[in-house]
């Protein structure tokens, strides 16, 4: 069947409608007019900004040390100058795929040629948390303001997960004069890391003034004794323990954002499943945190919630589009700033993997660690050693003594 | 050709540094970009450009064309 530009053997104009405008969405358009790409190109964003960076948000834009518009990945000039049909606000409710059609939220139906689906994740919360004020989440600009103007000096937050966002959001709103309290059912925070560096991070937090709480979780939320809607929280844990709140966050993860494609017939296990280049059906491709890509050094598929992964993808999906090819960088990268350190990560670590100091440099706070898995290399990681962590990288993660440097077996699963 | 970056923006992913290594490098503290020369030579603009493209943090900046 051809690819592009024809149907049922005559040429039509093409038209690529891309559903999200989050950096994977975004990204693709982008690439698509950076290939050379001049035919129809629509974008289709549920939220009513111009589209901006996530990963400040429990950051810098929460400090205030960044506004909204320097958070932006593309600002009104640069979407002008992209030559799409932008709508935002709306968001996909359906999708038809043997018609090839898109309907939004305003009743709208679009014709595509090509469908980029990249919706993103929408967080996890605790049953019956969202009814009360003070009880937030934190995904969008909306949010991260909202919460940004809870954040004051002496306010209680407690902070419900111990991942990324949540470690990471604790240590800034320590910055800002909170007493912040972190609960976490896993034995240390940031438990993908592993054991040490989940311990350090827990242990560094807790110096900063934070009080930690592994091993324990949340049962239920409560209104305490303030008024209705004063945000008077109480957080009630699995060891008895009430801990007074004016604000709780709640960051135990997402869930993809598919709930629209119910009835596409895609494959909808965990996120959208995809090929390696992003292909998910005839004329639908998917990328960024929704998408769950085959992944050939590890034969099997990988849904990975990093910022460069988004990035990355978009560019493959882009150049498949256009009967191009771009090989998605395998070895996967995220950062994440804990506070004053800055822990890299280069690499896929298993849960089974081991962690082992590299090089440490106790003086300047800084190492660099290996994991392995079987013996083999799986990822490396840098604390407050970011530029040694590129170096490590180069060194270890693409030899054949690696897990990523080594080719599918004969016989390895076709992607699908 | 004339190339900016947005050090409030740079997260140190050094992802400049693995496209185009002989025009950027890290500082040692944090790993923020840096340019490895004040005169960043006309045929590395491909790389700078693929640099600026694939940054994480959008921090990168070129002149037009």
């Amino acid at each position: 069947m051809p690819r592009s530009g024809h149907r049922d053997g005559r040429p039509v104009s093409r038209h690529i409608v891309v559903v999200g405008t989050g950096a994977a969405g975004l990204g693709v358009a982008q690439e698509l007019r950076h290939l050379g790409y001049d035919e129809a190109l629509t974008l289709v964003g549920a939220e009513n900004h111009p589209p901006y960076d996530r990963p400040p948000l429990s950051k810098r834009f929460l400090t205030g040390a960044a506004d909204a518009e320097q958070l932006w990945l593309a600002g009104p000039d640069t979407l002008d100058r992209l030559g799409a049909t932008v709508h935002r606000g709306r968001r996909a409710t359906g999708a038809d795929l043997a018609a090839r059609t898109v309907s939004l939220d305003d009743g709208r139906r679009l014709p595509y040629t090509d469908l980029v689906i990249a919706t993103g994740v929408t967080p996890r919360t605790l049953p019956g948390i969202a009814e009360h004020a003070g009880a937030v989440t934190l995904k969008t600009l909306e949010d991260a303001h909202s919460l940004t103007g809870r954040l004051r000096p002496g306010r209680r937050l407690v902070v419900v997960g111990g991942g990324f966002l949540g470690t990471e959001t604790a240590w800034t709103a320590l910055s800002m004069g909170c007493e912040v309290t972190l609960v976490t059912p896993t034995p240390t925070v940031l438990p993908g890391l592993g054991e040490q560096v989940g311990s350090l991070t827990g242990e560094r937090l807790a110096a900063a003034g934070a009080t930690v709480l592994t091993g324990t979780a949340v049962e239920a939320v409560r209104q305490g004794d303030g008024p209705p809607g004063s945000g008077d929280l109480r957080v009630l844990l699995d060891n008895g323990t009430r801990l007074p709140a004016d604000t709780v966050l709640t960051a135990i993860g997402s869930a993809p954002d598919v709930g629209w494609c119910g009835t596409t017939g895609l494959d909808l296990a965990d996120g959208i499943r995809c090929d390696a280049v992003g292909r998910a059906a005839p004329g639908v491709h998917a990328c960024g945190d929704v998408a769950a890509w085959y992944c050939p050094p590890h034969g099997r598929h990988l849904r990975l919630e990093h910022r460069m992964h988004a990035g990355d993808q978009a560019r493959v999906v882009a150049a498949d589009l256009l009967g191009g090819h771009r090989e998605l960088d395998w070895v996967p990268f995220f950062w994440t700033d804990q506070g004053p350190h800055k822990i890299v990560v280069h690499g896929l670590i298993t849960p089974e993997a081991e962690f082992e100091t590299h090089e440490a440099d106790t003086e300047h706070d800084r190492f660099t660690g290996v994991y392995r898995t079987n013996g083999r290399v799986c990822a490396v990681l840098g604390w407050n050693a970011p530029k040694q962590i590129l170096r490590l990288r180069r060194e270890l993660l693409t030899g054949p003594q690696t897990a990523l440097g080594t080719p599918p077996p004969a016989g390895a699963p076709k992607p699908g | 050709m004339k190339i900016t970056i947005d050090e409030g923006k740079c997260v140190g992913a050094g992802q400049c540094v693995l496209v185009a290594p002989d025009v950027f490098d890290q500082r040692d503290e944090d790993g923020v970009a840096v340019l490895l020369t004040e005169e960043t030579p006309e045929d590395e603009r491909p790389r700078v450009q693929e640099a600026a493209r694939v940054c994480p943090a959008a921090a990168i900046a070129t002149d037009g064309r």
